[in-house]
């Protein structure tokens, strides 16, 4: 059923660049589905003449589509590769604060950046180590696709890879849902708007504030990728969707200068 | 032009319809075969045999592409599911057509069948709530394991086991079954020899549909598995199956990308695995009662 899916998604992005893109297709990361779906309705009414459509899939496909021009605009969290990026233009959104939360049991509410790594990585087997309960530390992490995963092994782990004994989960709300309810679980998540029954993990001195989300240090920067070559119209809509101010409501924070 | 004219006319293009109605629906069977054979071929000769399907280390990036962990817990999973499955299936079939006043049969089928149509993701969330748990308590260690999947799965299972399992058991002449009690069999005995000896093959040909079923299954799966790509060496370790790590490297792995194909591998084993249910449904199938 998926490739079935895929197929389809592929063929409709191809037939709307073969119709001089009075189609336009986006495809890519899903964390940026909701404030693209918010702001799409309102950008379509203003013009008419164009249809656009927005599939998921993940950044790299995104990424991948649009490079290979089976889409027109790639959202993706996750920085191309300078063989890639070389031929596009990037649209960026803002940060996405990505937080660092653990089962309500482990004691612990903040560690120093070294034990985080630590933790992250499975070297630190047990939350004692790191000063709170007598409970063994289960990662939860995202697929190797996910942009937060991509920014937490290059920001926490240097490059690491997370413990390859974590449990996977597919998507934000699916691995904070695992959080909540595993003794000793530590994850990472996407903003959401509620983190209710979860610690919010302070990392070193910096401590994770709603109202002041944009001092937060560890973030993905979704970004809108276009070919260089796309039409104006296109362009158009990437730049305008990254301007939207319904970014606000989904965590999206100005990058500071 | 005569009616008759008209109507050989009307035939013809009913006829041409059909034709190309399932000319599509070959020509989709072959484009999946085709496409997913092709893409598995390239895989095998861009990477070799050695270090693929019989490999046990599975790291896509790294070059890595042992599948077995995933075969292994595709056939454990499936096999947990229909062994907790196929005993409770039974046990609701003989009852709604057997034990319980004739009249409920009705009832019975709609609540089953409507138990049927809950989509995979809600026993998902359901297994991630409940089962998880569960298997925690049980056997230790996170709960995300290949036994929360089977359990999720077994669940899941059920009503569609059911739902033939009774209509199986509808099959049954009456008489037979009077005729065993006339002669002096008691009710179980009738049951045991009479009934679900007669109704062996659409029973096992049932089983065979869940088991399909259950290899097929992907999103409630991967959220109780624990999509570990390490080879399960116990029923309360996680693991992961070639449905779930389908779905797990779909976003990694797009057309195009290094190792996509390995994908293309893992959908072939699972239709050559289905296909061989297929047959095997056929050949039982042709069995009638008796």
């Amino acid at each position: 059923m998926f490739f079935l899916q895929w197929w389809i998604a592929i063929w409709l992005s191809q037939r709307g660049i073969l119709e001089r893109s009075a189609h336009i297709a986006i495809s890519g990361s899903s964390a940026l589905l909701p404030v693209i779906k918010e702001e799409l309705p309102r950008w379509e009414a203003r013009h008419p003449e164009v249809r656009v459509s927005v599939t998921g899939g993940g950044s790299w496909a995104g990424l991948a589509a649009v490079s290979q021009g089976r889409a027109d605009i790639g959202m993706s969290d996750i920085v191309p590769p300078e063989a890639m990026s070389r031929g596009m233009l990037g649209y960026p959104l803002g940060r996405l604060p990505v937080l660092f939360i653990g089962n309500r049991h482990i004691g612990v509410n903040q560690v120093s950046q070294p034990q985080l790594e630590q933790l992250l990585a499975g070297d630190i087997g047990n939350w004692r180590q790191v000063g709170g309960a007598n409970a063994p530390v289960v990662v939860v992490s995202r697929p190797l696709s996910s942009g937060a995963r991509f920014m937490t092994e290059r920001r926490i782990l240097k490059g690491r890879s997370v413990s390859p004994r974590a449990i996977i989960q597919l998507s934000n709300g699916a691995l904070y849902k695992t959080v909540i309810s595993t003794p000793g679980a530590l994850g990472y998540v996407e903003w959401r708007p509620d983190l209710k029954g979860v610690v919010v993990m302070a990392v070193g001195s910096s401590r994770f504030d709603l109202r002041r989300g944009d001092r937060w240090p560890y973030y993905t920067e979704p970004t809108l990728y276009v070919r260089k070559s796309a039409p104006a119209i296109v362009k158009q809509l990437a730049a305008d969707l990254s301007r939207s101010p319904a970014k606000a409501q989904f965590g999206l924070y100005p990058a500071q200068p | 032009m005569t009616v008759h004219q008209k109507n050989l006319r009307t035939e013809r293009v009913q006829h041409g319809l059909f034709l190309a109605a399932a000319a599509l629906l070959i020509a989709v069977g072959f484009a999946f075969w085709g496409t997913l054979g092709w893409g598995t071929l390239r895989f095998f000769l861009q990477h070799g045999l050695n270090r693929t399907i019989l490999g046990l280390r599975y790291h896509p990036i790294q070059g890595e592409f042992g599948l077995l962990p995933f075969i292994a817990g595709s056939l454990s999973v499936t096999l947990i599911a229909v062994v907790l499955a196929y005993p409770l299936a039974l046990s609701v079939a003989v009852t709604a057509t057997m034990v319980l006043p004739h009249r409920w049969l009705p009832a019975i089928r709609q609540t089953v069948g409507s138990l049927a149509a809950i989509p995979s993701v809600i026993f998902g969330w359901w297994g991630l709530a409940m089962v998880v748990p569960l298997v925690r308590k049980l056997g230790g260690g996170t709960g995300f394991s290949v036994a929360a999947a089977g359990i999720v799965l077994a669940v899941m299972i059920v009503p569609t086991l059911s739902l033939l399992a009774i209509h199986a058991a509808m099959r049954v002449p009456e008489r037979w079954v009077e005729g065993s009690l006339a002669l002096g069999a008691t009710p179980d005995q009738t049951l045991g020899r009479v009934v679900l000896q007669s109704i062996r093959a659409p029973l096992a040909e049932a089983g065979i549909v869940a088991v399909g079923r259950a290899l097929g299954e992907t999103m409630a799966v991967q959220m109780v598995i624990g999509g570990q790509t390490f080879f399960p060496h116990n029923v309360f370790a996680p693991g992961a199956t070639l449905t779930s790590e389908i779905l797990n490297d779909i976003g990694l792995l797009p057309p195009g990308a290094f190792g996509h194909h390995v994908l293309d591998v893992m959908a072939l084993l699972l239709l050559l695995a289905m296909y061989g249910l297929v047959l095997l449904v056929e050949r039982i199938g042709g069995r009638e009662i008796g």
